[in-house]
């Protein structure tokens, strides 16, 4: 964790003298800094403020932390999130002659590349659970993407749609989205939804999905290329524009963005549509038709309690989400994107939603599905997306898809099967 | 200009900024270490009548001058406790703090320091050579004591903030207090400090006010000038180098005030426009300034990762 | 406006339910006021006097006759009004620190409307000088609300330092051109331009019925239009708001400035109900007090009144000591200051920490 206004040196050095030390030369800890760093070939200008630097240097800087402060066991969390290919080679050039000279080196990583071009030894995880252990030699990348995805047995549930000739309802042309950090997020993607069409968007949490679904929402504005429904031009437009346009939107986060918990059911049932000037006569809120909806709309879903007014956040997960897709869907849009619709729910729960969101499709409406969960995905979409580093590494119909396919496309092995 | 004028509006500008000056030192202190204290004015206060009550039962400037300490750390236990602690919202804390202060020190002056009360204040010094610069002598250089710590503090408090550890990591806890607390600092602990630290040095600022200027405590004697130096910190980035130019400026608006009416070019302006100066140039560096932005974590109590 | 991260966890402003009173316990609210009581008391002890006979000439200072109680009720209208024009701007998680500012700023303006326009009748008189205290204080709240949305500005540091602006324009008025000969006021302001009494032989004036009506209003307000919803949604979640398709930047601004109306209504009922002149130190505090009138409510509106209350008690209660006993009339601060400081402390009042 590096604090951005401060410099190289100033990060490194943070916590390693005690706070009653009255003598902090700038040019000695630089000095310190730039020495530790010719040791282990990180080569950072220290006093540079972190702020200013490429995040592939931010990375590296974090390392020069560890290695200052004496470790000799690093544990990396996604090291190479926002790399490119040159800078991860740089820096596994450092992590190779770290463990040369007997540092211990753990990366946590979901990229399969960098896991073949780099470990000794490999140990994968899913859903918590130790599934595979291997040292070099003894595994290869096909191994290592179905352990990482399982067996994902598709389950035909819905009947995918066959092509039609109809143009995409949404429209997403060579989109660049930036993330927080001012890397590029979303890296020129283009695809399309058609009306009655789900497309699921794959790919492992990080490469770029919450930018997207944000700049498809009005939330971020894409840095280039467009966004057009329904023939109009959406790129930068609003929330409210989007919802006005028959544009729904269901995100990841509901307790952040979909739900406001302290106020009613009621309130959040109708939050957009007040927005967008309904449920007002006279300059006050007709309270009644709101009530009166919402419990029509409770019925509906099977919210409960059936309670209008009782404040949102006193519900359940499940029936939280209910509440929200209760809202977006009864807009009967014509572009819905959504993701995550089943994040913290039980069977039943996940089984309406899904159920829902099929109902939906027939009801001719354009669904974009982001989704971590794989077997959803595969029983849901009639297309599906795998993004990777913010670009489209895989696109099919998903009756031509393996799970194997996809998995490699999750990890980054370009090139299906 | 006259020389005379001149002369007297540099003096009384030297004066009259000291308070805003030790203000803003503690202040900014608080402020890099991620509190945003709106109860300055009150600890400004507590400190004047801490110097006031010390004045009167002892006589002596020099033990008044240190009563500014328990004034301020008084002030610091409980807003610390408050700010730091409790982790009660910041700003609404340090406006009833304000009210606090001065219901406390209105009640306590009205109980104890009324009628016959001792008035004397640190008499200027003249500096030896300096003295005799024209304008400039008889002014900037003959100055109460506190008024030549004051400007002699500004590169101590420098020095305190960018050159020390203490100062670094401070500084880094207003910004990150998460990073800081991974790299094993104790935040709570050291916002402890350097909000005691700062509190004492505006006690201070209300004490020198006291002590230099009026030699006795009235009710509500500080008058906004603790929110003066909320507005210095924030317009001189928290550097005490500038500060100390930012605190001239409010001093020399407050002279002007006085000396305008004779210089007839001015005469015509009324005195309240050199009062609402200092203000309204507040207001339009804080909107027109974008990097004129607190310390990321200021103001926002922290929650240690091990509670959350 | 891009996304960004929140480095700290927020805490959540709790505003009740409809079934909730506004403190998280009425136990620790009343514990709370207790505490400060005994606090307090210890200091007057400390003072030298008693502090139950203290406490006893505050109520009686108050409440004890009916000119007393009349008193107390026309310190209450200003707080009612401050503690309104805190509150909106609250609800939307905006802190409005300019109640004293924006209550100037339309008591200046009703005075030099009254003293300007005295062609018109006094009633007409009487009505435009209110109304353009009311938009003056409006105004003075949307420099502010403007400020942070257009410029991002720091809004507690804005309406601050806006407040010492408004005094010293009121110096101005006060000193200048509109000056009276003898004492430090303006001219008073025409005989018939005047808020009616409404309880004999008291001071009690229409202000009163007028600071009520706007509790009412901005009850009706929050709760019962769309405008209400969007404050209190950005309040509560700013993001989620946004995405429900809010515009939070003009909800930000009509909040600052319906604050600021009603803290011009204040400043205008007091100059021409009682001062009949706008008088230096016109507002004793009130628009600080107002802020912890605002929070006792839970910023409710009509909890406002009750609050508004309690805090004019204190206040003119406290007057009250000096004459009986040989107490600072200060002492009202002190309680009332410690009272809320109290809630605060014990997390009966739970705040969302400001964000730059």
């Amino acid at each position: 964790m590096l604090v951005p206004q401060f410099t190289v040196a100033e990060n490194v050095v943070l916590g390693s003298k005690p706070s009653w030390d009255m003598n902090l030369r700038r040019g000695d800890i630089e000095n310190d800094v730039r020495a530790v760093g010719e040791k282990f070939g990180i080569r950072i200008d220290p006093g540079q403020r972190v702020a200013t630097l490429p995040i592939d240097v931010q990375q590296r800087v974090e390392i020069l932390k560890l290695l200052y402060r004496g470790a000799t066991t690093l544990i990396l969390d996604e090291p190479t999130a926002a790399l490119g290919p040159a800078e991860i080679e740089q820096l596994f050039v450092s992590l190779r002659d770290l463990s040369a000279s007997g540092h211990s080196v753990v990366i946590i990583t979901h990229k399969l590349s960098e896991v073949m071009a780099i470990a000794d030894r490999v140990t994968v995880l899913r859903q918590g659970k130790v599934v595979k252990v291997a040292a070099r030699g003894s595994f290869n990348a096909e191994d290592l993407a179905v352990a990482m995805v399982g067996h994902a047995i598709r389950e035909v549930t819905s009947t995918p749609r066959g092509s039609d000739d109809e143009g995409a309802t949404l429209d997403v042309r060579e989109l660049v989205v930036t993330g927080d950090k001012g890397h590029v997020a979303v890296d020129r993607v283009s695809f399309g939804v058609r009306a009655g069409e789900i497309v699921g968007v794959a790919g492992v949490e990080g490469n770029g999905q919450v930018e997207l679904a944000q700049a498809l929402s009005g939330l971020r504005r894409p840095a280039a290329g467009s966004l057009v429904i329904g023939g109009r031009d959406m790129t930068s437009a609003d929330p409210r524009t989007l919802h006005r346009n028959g544009v729904s939107i269901i995100t990841e986060d509901r307790l952040r963005w979909d739900l406001i918990p302290d106020l009613t059911v009621a309130e959040n049932l109708a939050l957009s549509s007040v927005a967008s000037g309904g449920y007002a006569r006279a300059g006050l809120l007709r309270r009644r038709a709101m009530r009166g909806a919402a419990e029509r709309l409770m019925d509906e879903y099977g919210i409960q309690p059936p309670i209008p007014l009782l404040p949102a956040g006193s519900l359940s997960g499940g029936n939280q989400q209910k509440l929200v897709l209760a809202r977006e869907l009864s807009r009967n849009p014509r572009v819905l994107v959504v993701a995550q619709p089943t994040r913290g729910l039980d069977v039943a729960a996940s089984e309406f939603v899904h159920r829902r969101l099929l109902q939906l499709r027939e009801e001719n409406c354009a669904i974009l599905l982001f989704s971590l969960d794989l077997a959803e995905l595969l029983a849901l979409s009639d297309r599906i997306i795998v993004l990777y580093r913010g670009r489209i590494a895989h696109q099919g119909d998903v009756r031509d898809l393996t799970t194997t396919d996809v998995a490699r496309a999750m990890a980054g092995m370009s090139g299906a099967a | 200009m006259d020389s005379a004028i001149l002369t007297a509006v540099l003096g009384s500008a030297a004066t009259v900024m000291i308070p805003v000056l030790w203000a803003s030192y503690g202040e900014a202190i608080g402020e890099e270490a991620g509190i945003l204290n709106i109860g300055v004015e009150g600890v400004m206060l507590v400190g004047a009548f801490g110097a006031a009550f010390g004045l009167q039962h002892t006589g002596s400037l020099s033990i008044a001058a240190l009563m500014a300490i328990p004034s301020g750390l008084i002030c610091a236990l409980v807003l610390g406790y408050l700010y730091i602690n409790r982790g009660t919202n910041q700003i609404v804390t340090g406006i009833l703090f304000n009210l606090l202060a001065l219901g406390a020190t209105t009640a306590l002056y009205e109980q104890y320091l009324t009628g016959a009360g001792l008035i004397n204040t640190f008499t200027p010094i003249p500096l030896p050579v300096l003295s005799n610069i024209p304008i400039l002598g008889p002014s900037i250089f003959t100055q109460a004591i506190p008024t030549y710590a004051a400007f002699l503090a500004a590169p101590v408090v420098y020095y305190l903030l960018r050159h020390t550890w203490f100062g670094l990591y401070l500084r880094i806890l207003g910004e990150r207090p998460d990073a800081g607390e991974s790299s094993g600092l104790n935040v709570q602990g050291l916002r402890w400090a350097a909000f005691a630290i700062g509190c004492v040095l505006v006690a201070f600022g209300g004490a020198s006010l006291v002590l230099v200027q009026t030699g006795g405590f009235v009710a509500d004697i500080t008058s906004g000038q603790g929110f003066i130096a909320l507005a210095v910190v924030i317009l001189c980035r928290w550097n005490p180098l500038w500060i100390v130019a930012g605190a001239a400026l409010f001093g020399l608006a407050d002279a002007l005030q006085f000396q305008m009416q004779t210089v007839s070019q001015l005469s015509s302006v009324p005195r309240d426009v050199w009062l609402a100066v200092p203000y309204v140039v507040t207001i339009v560096a804080v909107a027109v300034a974008r990097r004129s932005q607190y310390p990321a974590a200021c103001g926002v109590p922290y929650v240690s990762g091990a509670e959350a | 406006m891009s996304v960004t991260d929140e480095v700290q966890p927020r805490a959540a402003l709790r505003q009740p339910s409809r079934w909730e009173l506004p403190f998280g316990s009425i136990a620790t609210s009343i514990a709370s006021l207790l505490a400060a009581l005994v606090l307090t008391g210890i200091v007057i002890l400390v003072l030298g006097a008693n502090p139950i006979q203290a406490y006893g000439a505050i109520l009686s200072g108050a409440l004890g006759n009916p000119y007393n109680t009349g008193l107390t009720l026309m310190v209450a209208t200003p707080l009612i009004l401050t503690g309104l024009a805190a509150a909106i701007p609250f609800s939307a998680r905006v802190w409005n620190i300019g109640g004293e500012g924006q209550l100037y700023a339309g008591a200046i303006a009703s005075v030099l409307v009254a003293l300007t326009f005295t062609g018109l009748g006094a009633v007409p008189l009487t009505i435009l000088s209110i109304a353009c205290g009311i938009l003056a204080g409006g105004f003075w709240g949307a420099i502010g609300g403007a400020l942070r949305v257009f410029a991002g500005a720091n809004e507690v540091i804005v309406t601050l330092m806006l407040n010492f602006v408004a005094l010293t324009v009121a110096d101005y008025v006060i000193t200048g051109p509109w000056a009276q000969n003898i004492s430090p006021q303006t001219r008073n302001i025409p005989k018939g331009v005047t808020l009616p009494t409404i309880w004999p032989h008291t001071a009690v004036d229409l202000g009163l019925i007028l600071a009520v009506i706007a509790a009412g209003i901005v009850f009706v307000l929050m709760r019962r239009t769309p405008l209400g919803l969007a404050i209190r949604a950005c309040g509560f979640n700013p993001d989620a708001a946004r995405l429900a398709g809010f515009s939070l930047g003009s909800i930000i601004m009509t909040a600052f400035a319906i604050g600021g109306a009603c803290a011009g209504l204040a400043g205008a009922i007091l100059v021409i109900g009682v001062n009949r002149a706008l008088v230096p130190d016109i507002s004793a505090n009130y628009g600080y007090i107002g802020i912890a009138v605002a929070l006792i409510a839970g910023l409710r509106p009509l909890w406002i009144l009750p609050g508004a209350l309690l805090f004019a008690i204190i206040t003119v209660g406290g007057n009250n000591l000096t004459a009986s006993s040989n107490i600072s009339t200060s002492v009202s601060l002190i309680i009332e200051a410690i009272f809320v400081i109290f809630l605060l402390a014990f997390r009966v009042i739970r705040l969302q920490e400001a964000t730059s």
